[in-house]
C-alpha cells in the first residue's frame, strides 16, 4: 500500500513539473528590473591624465544633474562629463564637459531621454602622482 | 475436490494479494503515463505559432568626420516604428574635455551604391535627446553624418540609433 501511495505521489510530482493542472495558458516573458529614477554615488581614485566614468540608466525624459561632490586632496580642480557609452574616454563619448571644484551643487546638468547613459571625472591637469580620491553623484529621471 | 495443503493456501493469498497490487501499481502507472502524454499533447491539437516581439534595438555609429566629409551607417528595421537618432558626441580629439559644440547633418534614408540617399534631415549639435525621428517601415536604412560647413577640423563623432 505504501508503495501504491508513493507511485501515485510520483505520478502526482510528474505532473506537477510538466506543467499540467494549470489552467494558465499564458506565458510569463523574462524580465529584467525596469530603470528607475534615482541618484547614484560612486567614488574612485583618479589617476594623473586618468578618468572615472560610471554608466546609468534614465528611465524617462528629464535632467541629469552631476555633482562633483569631494576631492581628496580637497578643491582639486577637476573636469566633468556625460555622454553616452562608446569607444571614446573611458568607455564614454562625452557629449557635454565642464571644469569643476567640488561642491554641493551640480556642476552639470543635461537633458537626457530614456535609456544608457554614462558620467563622470577626469584629470584636466590638476591631479598629482599621488592621485585623487573622487566622490561623484549622479541625479537621473 | 481436493482440499489445498495449508501451505498452498497461504502461498496462493500473498500471490493473489501481489498480483492485485501489481495489477493496481501497473494500472496506476498506465493512467499516469497517459496522463502525462495528454498533458504534454495539450487538448488544443492545433500548433502554437511563436510569437516573435521585435524591441527596440540600440545602435552606435561612431567615426571621424574630416572637414567637408560625411560618414553613412546602414541598419535594418524589422518592424514598422519609429527610429531615434541622436547627435550623442562630437570631439575634437580623445582627450576629455574636447567636447565640441559645432553643427552638423544628421539625416536618415536609404544606401544607395556608397553613399545614402536622404529622406529626413536636419542640423544638431551634440545632445542626449533625439532631434531626428522617422517612422519606418521594414527596410533598410541608413544614417548619415555631414559637414555643412561649420567644420575647422577633423572630428570624432557618436549617433545612437534605436529603431524596430
Amino acid at each position: 500500500m505504501r508503495r501504491l501511495l508513493g507511485l501515485t505521489g510520483v505520478c502526482a510530482l510528474t505532473l506537477a513539473v510538466a506543467g499540467c493542472g494549470s489552467n494558465d495558458s499564458a506565458t510569463t516573458a523574462p524580465s529584467s528590473p525596469a530603470p528607475a529614477a534615482g541618484t547614484e554615488t560612486f567614488t574612485a581614485t583618479l589617476a594623473p591624465g586618468g578618468t572615472a566614468i560610471h554608466q546609468f540608466n534614465a528611465s524617462a525624459t528629464g535632467t541629469v544633474s552631476v555633482t562633483l561632490t569631494t576631492t581628496n586632496p580637497g578643491s582639486t580642480l577637476l573636469g566633468l562629463g556625460i555622454g553616452i557609452p562608446g569607444a571614446n574616454i573611458g568607455g564614454c563619448d562625452l557629449t557635454k564637459t565642464v571644469q569643476a571644484l567640488p561642491g554641493t551643487a551640480a556642476q552639470l546638468t543635461a537633458s537626457v531621454e530614456a535609456g544608457t547613459y554614462c558620467a563622470g571625472a577626469f584629470d584636466v591637469g590638476a591631479v598629482g602622482r599621488n592621485g585623487v580620491l573622487v566622490t561623484v553623484s549622479v541625479a537621473h529621471p | 475436490m481436493a482440499r489445498m495443503p495449508r501451505m498452498s493456501r497461504v502461498s496462493a493469498t500473498c500471490a493473489s494479494q501481489w498480483i492485485g497490487r501489481f495489477t493496481l501499481a501497473s494500472l496506476l502507472a498506465g493512467a499516469c503515463a497517459m496522463a502525462l502524454a495528454a498533458c504534454g499533447g495539450s487538448s488544443n491539437n492545433s500548433t502554437t505559432t511563436p510569437t516573435v516581439t521585435v524591441g527596440p534595438q540600440t545602435q552606435l555609429f561612431e567615426g571621424q568626420l574630416n572637414v567637408g566629409g560625411s560618414a553613412f551607417y546602414s541598419f535594418t528595421v524589422q518592424a514598422t516604428g519609429d527610429a531615434d537618432v541622436m547627435l550623442a558626441s562630437v570631439t575634437t580629439s580623445n582627450v576629455p574635455g574636447t567636447s565640441s559644440t559645432v553643427a552638423l547633418g544628421l539625416a536618415v534614408g536609404t544606401p544607395l551604391g556608397t553613399d545614402c540617399t536622404i529622406t529626413k534631415a536636419l542640423v544638431a549639435t551634440a545632445a542626449l535627446q533625439s532631434p531626428l525621428v522617422a517612422n519606418l517601415t521594414p527596410g533598410i536604412y541608413c544614417v548619415r553624418v555631414y559637414d555643412v560647413g561649420a567644420l575647422a577640423t577633423r572630428v570624432n563623432f557618436a549617433v545612437r540609433i534605436v529603431h524596430t
